[in-house]
């Protein structure tokens, strides 16, 4: 196997030579040129002079980069919509768009020659619903007051949807309203229109196939409508017209010369299923299912390698870890068995199987070196930074399938075959910080890393806390419920579980070590420079019986500054740390739990605090070591948050991992305002954990709920049967934390009386105050009802917001989607007063539309 | 499974531009030259269609994406930093473009079969042939499922065809951050390739 020498893959990836483009493509280029060109290009005269100044801030670039993603967007809305742009050879069909558009018609993609009719082509057509009020591209803006200008503009000018489109219509429905169907549409003179049918080998009409003619003159691209059909604008020329659909073979036709000017055509493409692409499709799916359905049957999935997921026939997978001994959690002690790795998938879901099973890369790299013996040290490394990347594989691998499949309806469970719903409570918000920086960035998220429940998460919901009563101490937690019915008929339900509010001077004393990555990538403003602000701002935070330790890590782990009370010592500390090396995470967090085994205090909360840019290599042991160590420590009540600041989220997988072994909290810092919620307004909640291993199960009624579904918590599923198992591993509750449940419900249509619960919420947890396992119950009934969708009370309809627009941006919902939940999240903005959290909301959704739309 | 016959070295665009001519274009450019906005297109325009070639597997898709990554690009004229190279910022469009391009529920497009047909030795049999394409489709689809920075600086410097230098100042790393990344990449793409062989 020539590919094993990694030269040949440079050879590979390099291997087809200078494709050439299109003769009209140069053309076509340059008749893009603005006609305010002059305007546009006159800052790059400002912009050299700078070419003087020191050459210190190139990272200034990047950010600048990012703004002009968003920039561009605005600017390229504005051009198109003002036809300026338009070159006189293009001029009557761009014309046409626009006539279309303003009929109120969503742009056809007929006329454009070599149109593709997809997002990345959205930019070109007129995005109607912004048509009129998008003047923000006047005049350049300095780059701050763009990005202010365009927060403003993406609150306040998108138009309602023009189009009939329903929220969640599916990409095949996108499909169909993207044909004309607007009468007044001309043919261009001398021009023909073709209809293409595209149906399977059974005569059923086949949606979303790409439609491609090519005629001597041009080619243009379509997508099959519902119906199967696709209409062209073509030329009198012989061409050919090509139906292309994954899963099937490539069906072709020729298309006869027209005879006369304006005559319609019909042409039919029959696609036959590609036996190849549908064995490799099946496998994957079966790939999928099968871990999913293990993590719903509550079985312990035996850990596979990542590569599996990828859709190649699975080698047998290595016979599956000793699964751990039931063991009882003794709150605040919690023991585990820590060894046996892999988890069982009920506890973790899908986590579990985020890692490579070690055995397997194990006799892979001792195959490696039997071949070759001289690359053993090389094969080593390798795989360690192949252990380190795979990390992220198997998620990211799922998420683009899923990304792949067409728009689902979302899946529904029948409340006749399981009317429980059982999760591990969820507390992470890296998921919005994410979602954030990809905004902000001027990009949607991919939807792989957007995680719904993190989003829904993401805010304070105002619950109550819960109270103290008749001489009893407050509970851990209150639980409360809302519902509404939807405008679609069916039925929302928030569940709200609160966790006591810990005053400061009521915590117990803290040792925070923190560890911090500075390693070479961390040597950016956002970055190194906010963990040491972030670290500022915790100082100022502190008590005087609190300590703070210090490890850094680049290629060595080395320990700056033992736990001390001592601020200025610590101050000093921070403002010398440098940036540098490679990143030996492992042996930093060695270091830390050794002086975290040091200096622990009875009675004081002892708490490791990871901050990186996203863990590029862990040493030689390899993430399991590593897992394992942090679970162990964990049991010994030494906790691990980790906090990613400013990192590739592409990464976060580990970080996240690390968090939940060690019973801590992930946390996605990307800008001060966030490391000041978690280290200033939550400090409490992050470092008193109120519950451990919480998890909640809601239990519908039959006779009342016909089907329901959660958003969100994916991979923090637990069996039914386990919920009352307090050896599974489940989520842990700071202090005034808040989690949600958000479902969507059908309910049958019987009479029902006031007080029949529609559903039982049970909460139970490990509570460290009273040091026993409690559970609590919540009945729900009509009561919990409002009487229309606008009386729902904000809390619900906040996190249906929430909800909505993580899933949106999960799967890729179609513009109109994301502009519905942008004018809801403008309301519920109203609603949250001071909250600049869920203002903030409105205008990331607004931004997304926006983006969306301009895909 | 053998390599193709032809050892393509990487190739710059036979049209690339010298430092300097670049920059004297730009100095036109900002007077509102029209003319060196052409002779910028000219200079440029077939490395970042090869580089979308690659990256979509479709000489159509990457025919718009072309015309797309131009059209941003002379609307963000003015964020252009001009201490880096103008290829080399026009590409950082053409990969965001690109990555919005798939960012939507649809499939992958189709490794293209023109270029599937280069990566195809003549002299093999049928098989091979498979074996071929399937390979090529393999280290497609594996390069876009690498993690961002692996998958940035991967893209760039084979499909890109940007110097590590220029990658290195666009990640604001350094040369050997950029040199170990295509190690580690190169590492992973073997085993996804491997895997596929088996």
């Amino acid at each position: 196997m020539s590919a094993s020498n990694p030269h040949d893959i440079d050879r590979l990836l390099r291997s087809d030579d200078h494709p050439t483009p299109p003769d009209d493509l140069l053309d076509r280029l340059k008749a893009d040129v603005p006609a305010d060109l002059d305007r546009l290009a006159a800052p790059l005269l400002t912009a050299e002079s700078l070419d003087a100044a020191p050459s210190r801030s190139t990272h200034v670039w990047m950010p600048l980069a990012a703004l002009l993603v968003v920039a561009l967007g605005l600017g390229l809305l504005a051009w198109t919509d003002r036809s300026t742009f338009a070159p006189e050879s293009t001029a009557l069909s761009e014309a046409e768009i626009a006539q279309s558009v303003a009929s109120g018609d969503v742009a056809p993609p007929v006329t454009q020659p070599k149109e593709s009719d997809e997002p990345a082509d959205a930019a070109r057509r007129p995005p109607a619903p912004r048509a009129v009020d998008d003047g923000s591209s006047g005049a350049p803006l300095p780059g701050s007051l763009r990005r202010t200008e365009d927060r403003s503009d993406a609150r306040q000018s998108i138009a309602p949807p023009i189009s009939a489109t329903t929220p969640g219509e599916s990409a095949t429905a996108l499909a169909a309203e993207a044909r004309p169907t607007d009468p007044s549409q001309m043919l261009s003179e001398g021009r023909r229109r073709i209809e293409v049918q595209v149906k399977d080998e059974r005569g059923a009409v086949v949606p979303g196939a790409q439609v491609t003619t090519e005629t001597a003159g041009d080619s243009a691209t379509a997508v099959s409508d519902a119906s199967g059909r696709a209409t062209f604008d073509l030329g009198a020329e012989a061409g050919q017209v090509r139906a292309r659909l994954d899963g099937f073979e490539d069906a072709e036709e020729p298309l006869p010369p027209g005879d006369e000017a304006g005559e319609e055509a019909e042409v039919h493409l029959t696609l036959a299923i590609d036996q190849a692409t549908d064995q490799l499709l099946v496998s994957r799916e079966s790939a999928l299912i099968g871990s999913s359905s293990a993590a719903t049957q509550g079985q312990a999935a035996p850990t596979q390698a990542p590569e599996q997921l990828r859709g190649e026939p699975a080698p047998p997978s290595p016979p599956p870890a000793d699964a751990p001994a039931p063991n009882a959690i003794k709150a605040p002690m919690r023991a585990r068995t820590l060894g046996s790795i892999p988890k069982p998938a009920i506890a973790r879901g899908d986590k579990s199987r985020r890692l490579a099973a070690p055995q397997e890369l194990a006799e892979d790299l001792s195959a490696r070196q039997r071949v070759d013996a001289t690359a053993v040290e090389e094969a080593i490394e390798e795989e360690e930074a192949d252990l380190a990347s795979a990390r992220a594989e198997p998620d990211a691998t799922e998420g683009r399938l899923a990304a792949i499949e067409p728009i689902a309806e979302p899946t529904f469970i029948e409340a006749n075959e399981d009317a429980l719903s059982t999760f591990a409570l969820e507390v992470d918000d890296g998921s919005y910080g994410i979602v954030r920086r990809f905004l902000d960035d001027g990009a949607l998220p991919p939807g792989h890393l957007v995680r719904p429940e993190e989003i829904v998460n993401a805010f304070d919901y105002r619950d109550p806390p819960p109270r103290a009563q008749r001489g009893q101490p407050a509970d851990d937690f209150s639980l409360s419920a809302q519902m509404a019915p939807g405008p679609d008929g069916r039925h929302w339900l928030r569940v709200g579980i609160r966790g006591r509010d810990v005053d400061s001077a009521d915590r117990p004393p803290a040792t925070l070590i923190f560890v911090v990555d500075v390693s070479g990538s961390m040597d950016r403003d956002d970055r190194l420079g906010l963990v040491k602000a972030s670290l500022r701002l915790l100082l100022a935070e502190l008590r005087p019986d609190d300590r703070v330790g210090l490890v850094v890590y680049g290629d060595r782990g080395r320990i700056v500054q033992q736990p001390t009370r001592d601020l200025d010592a610590l101050g000093a500390a921070i403002d010398r740390l440098q940036p540098g090396g490679s990143t030996n995470a492992e042996e930093g967090l060695v270091l830390a739990y050794e002086m975290a085994a040091r200096t622990k205090r009875d009675g004081a909360i002892t708490r490791v605090i990871l901050c990186s840019d996203g863990v590029a290599n862990v040493g030689r042991t390899g993430p399991e070591a590593l897992l394992a160590r942090v679970a162990d420590d964990a049991a010994r009540g030494v906790e691990l948050t980790t906090v990613g600041f400013g990192m590739g989220p592409y990464n976060d997988t580990l970080m996240e991992q690390l968090a939940n072994r060690g019973n801590g909290r992930y946390a996605y810092v990307d800008r001060l305002d966030a490391a000041r919620r978690l280290f200033v307004e939550d400090l409490t909640g992050t470092l008193q954990t109120l519950a451990a291993d919480a998890k909640a199960q809601v239990v519908f009624d039959r006779r009342q709920v016909a089907r329901w579904r959660l958003v969100g918590y994916a991979n923090r599923a637990i069996a039914d049967d386990r919920f009352r198992d307090d050896s599974v591993d489940a989520g842990e509750i700071g202090a005034g934390h808040t989690v949600t449940a958000l479902y969507e419900l059908e309910l049958r249509d019987r009479p029902r009386r006031a007080r029949d619960p529609l559903a039982t919420v049970h909460l139970r947890w490990g509570s460290i105050a009273r040091g026993a396992v409690v559970e609590r119950t919540l009945e729900i009934d009509a009561r919990d009802m409002a009487r229309s969708p606008g009386e729902a009370d904000r809390r619900l309809r906040l996190a249906r917001v929430a909800g909505d627009f993580g899933e949106a941006l999960r799967d890729g919902a179609p513009p109109a989607r994301l502009q519905e939940i942008f004018g809801r999240a403008q309301r519920v903005a109203v609603e949250f007063p001071g909250d600049e959290r869920v203002a903030e909301l409105a205008a990331l959704v607004g931004r997304a539309a926006r983006l969306a739309a301009d895909r | 499974m053998t390599l193709p016959a032809s050892d393509p070295a990487p190739t710059a665009s036979p049209s690339a531009l010298s430092a300097e001519k670049e920059r004297r274009l730009l100095d036109r450019l900002a007077g509102g030259d029209r003319v060196a906005a052409d002779r910028l297109i000219e200079a440029t325009y077939g490395t970042i269609f090869a580089a979308l070639v690659r990256f979509s597997g479709d000489r159509d898709v990457a025919a718009d994406l072309t015309q797309d990554t131009y059209r941003r690009a002379w609307q963000a004229l003015d964020s252009f930093d001009r201490r880096a190279r103008f290829s080399t910022w026009l590409y950082r469009i053409a990969y965001t473009t690109f990555l919005n391009h798939v960012r939507r529920p649809q499939p992958l497009p189709a490794l293209d079969d023109d270029v599937d047909q280069r990566l195809i030795d003549p002299a093999s049999g049928p098989d091979d042939r498979l074996d071929r394409r399937e390979v090529a489709a393999r280290l497609r689809r594996a390069v876009l499922e690498l993690p961002e920075d692996l998958r940035f600086t991967v893209t760039a410097r084979f499909w890109g065809e940007l110097r590590v230098t220029d990658i290195a100042a666009l990640e604001n790393v350094t040369g050997a951050a950029i040199r170990k990344r295509l190690k580690t990449a190169r590492g992973r793409l073997r085993l996804a390739l491997e895997e596929t062989s088996r």
